[in-house]
Parts: C-alpha cells; structure tokens; sequence
C-alpha cells in the first residue's frame, strides 16, 4: 500500500534537506584547502548525497514518487544566524544542525506502525549522523587554538538559540503532519 | 592603492570569476554577488591569504569593496 500523503511529504522534506547538505558540504569542500577538515566534509558531503538517494529509493518502494519542495530546514538558517563567515562558523553550524537531524530521525523512528522501508532508512542515516557529530566535533576541538575554546562555545550557544526559533517555525508548519505520525495514523 | 587593496579586488575577481576592472573600491558587494554561497566563499579565501579572521559582526558593517579593505587593513594593524 502507497504511503500516506503526511509521511509522503515528510518523507520528501528530509530528502530535499540532504540534498541541500549534500551541496553546502560539497561546495564548502570545494573551496577549503586540502588537509584533514576537507578530507572529513568531502566524506560528510558524499554521505548527505547518499542519503538523499535512500529517501528517493525508499520513498518509491513506497510506491510514490518525491516530491519537489522548494524549501528545506537549512534554507531557514541563513534568515535566523546569518551566513556564517569562517571555517569555525560554519563547523558550529552544521554540529547544530546534526544535532538537530539526528533528534529527528530518532523521533521519527519512535512512531508506532512505523514502516519497515523508513525504519531500515532511518537506521542506515543514523549511523552516519553519529560520524557527522564526531567529525565536526573533534575539528572544532582542533580550531581552539586558533579561534579560542569559549569564542567556540559562544558560537556554538548562539546557533543553538537561533535553532531553536527556526525549529519552532518549521513545527508551526509541520506539526498536523508531524502529529498524525507519532499517533501512527501517518 | 594599497596592496591590501590590490590583493582585496584580486580575490574577489578571482572567486566571482569576472573581470578586476569591474571590482572598484565604491562597488557594493550585494551587487557582485548574488549568490550568499560566494560571499561565504570570499570571506574564507580572503582570511586564508591575508590570515585574519573575521566574525559575522565585523561583516555587518561591510558593503562595499571599500569597507571590506578597510576591515583588513584593520584588523592586520591589530595584529
């Protein structure tokens, strides 16, 4: 049986996120210099790629095709942080915005009757997530001597502020969808 | 010119891949640059070759070109 409409989008939202991660990381790899940061976001970039691949392959063993959405979670950031202007920046923001997917993800595995094909999918991203947050937090680990260890955790706290509005904004959005689902009506 | 300026107009030709001739010091960057990706891209560039480092509210004074080589020049006097 085709999926429903709810978890159809929802489904197709996640998609479109990681192809957005997938282009940030890849451009970002693009432009750093070679050491071990670049060598870690082009594995990071190659794994968002993957990952949109999954949700399109999952979302048609679902017997429905993606949807093409316009918007994804990281489009919001630019509004609520600010383009973040340095390597330390940007690392900062992507640690908050895993963070964020993997509470996600984790919540979405929570819900009862939970397919078995967004299950098996959501397993398979988390394991790369893990290694996205150990990454990212063993580089900027690497940058305090640079840019200073409260200087990191000062931005690290302001990004998580501005998370959080942009989280509450995409479950003002989100939350029938997102409701129907953890009853397991999705 | 100064060098800083000289080595500011360069990068930024260089990155936006257009023509130096085009980057004058009154140039506002929102009109170079439409892409915010780019100017993310600029401002790593830039800290890498002059190696300074810039935070999100030293750029929210910058707007043109001009503004941008005065930060440099500033905060390589700091150094």
């Amino acid at each position: 049986m085709p999926i429903s409409d709810n978890h159809h989008y929802l489904l197709s939202y996640y998609r479109t996120g990681e192809i957005t991660g997938a282009l940030f990381f890849g451009r970002l790899a693009k432009m750093m210099r070679p050491g071990p940061i670049q060598m870690d976001m082009t594995k990071h970039f190659a794994d968002e790629a993957a990952h949109a691949h999954y949700w399109t392959e999952a979302i048609r063993r679902l017997g429905r095709e993606p949807l093409k959405l316009r918007d994804s979670y990281q489009d919001q950031y630019n509004e609520a942080i600010g383009i973040p202007v340095n390597v330390m920046e940007t690392l900062a923001v992507t640690q908050v915005f895993e963070r964020r997917v993997i509470n996600a993800y984790a919540r979405h595995e929570r819900a009862p009757n939970l397919d078995p094909v967004v299950k098996e999918t959501i397993t398979k991203i988390m394991e790369d997530e893990k290694w996205h947050i150990y990454w990212i937090k063993n580089a900027l680990m690497g940058l305090e001597s640079e840019y200073g260890k409260d200087h990191i955790e000062e931005t690290i706290k302001r990004y998580w502020l501005a998370d959080k509005e942009v989280y509450a904004n995409t479950m003002k959005e989100h939350e029938q969808r997102i409701d129907e689902i953890m009853k397991g009506k999705g | 010119m100064t060098t800083t300026a000289i080595g500011v107009k360069t990068k930024i030709a260089e990155v936006l891949n257009i023509s130096a001739e085009r980057v004058s010091e009154e140039t506002n960057l929102k009109d170079l640059v439409s892409d915010s990706f780019l100017l993310v891209e600029m401002a790593i560039e830039l800290q890498d070759d002059f190696r300074v480092r810039f935070s999100q509210e030293d750029l929210k004074v910058v707007h043109t070109v001009q503004d941008l080589i005065a930060l440099i020049e500033i905060k390589l006097s700091n150094k």
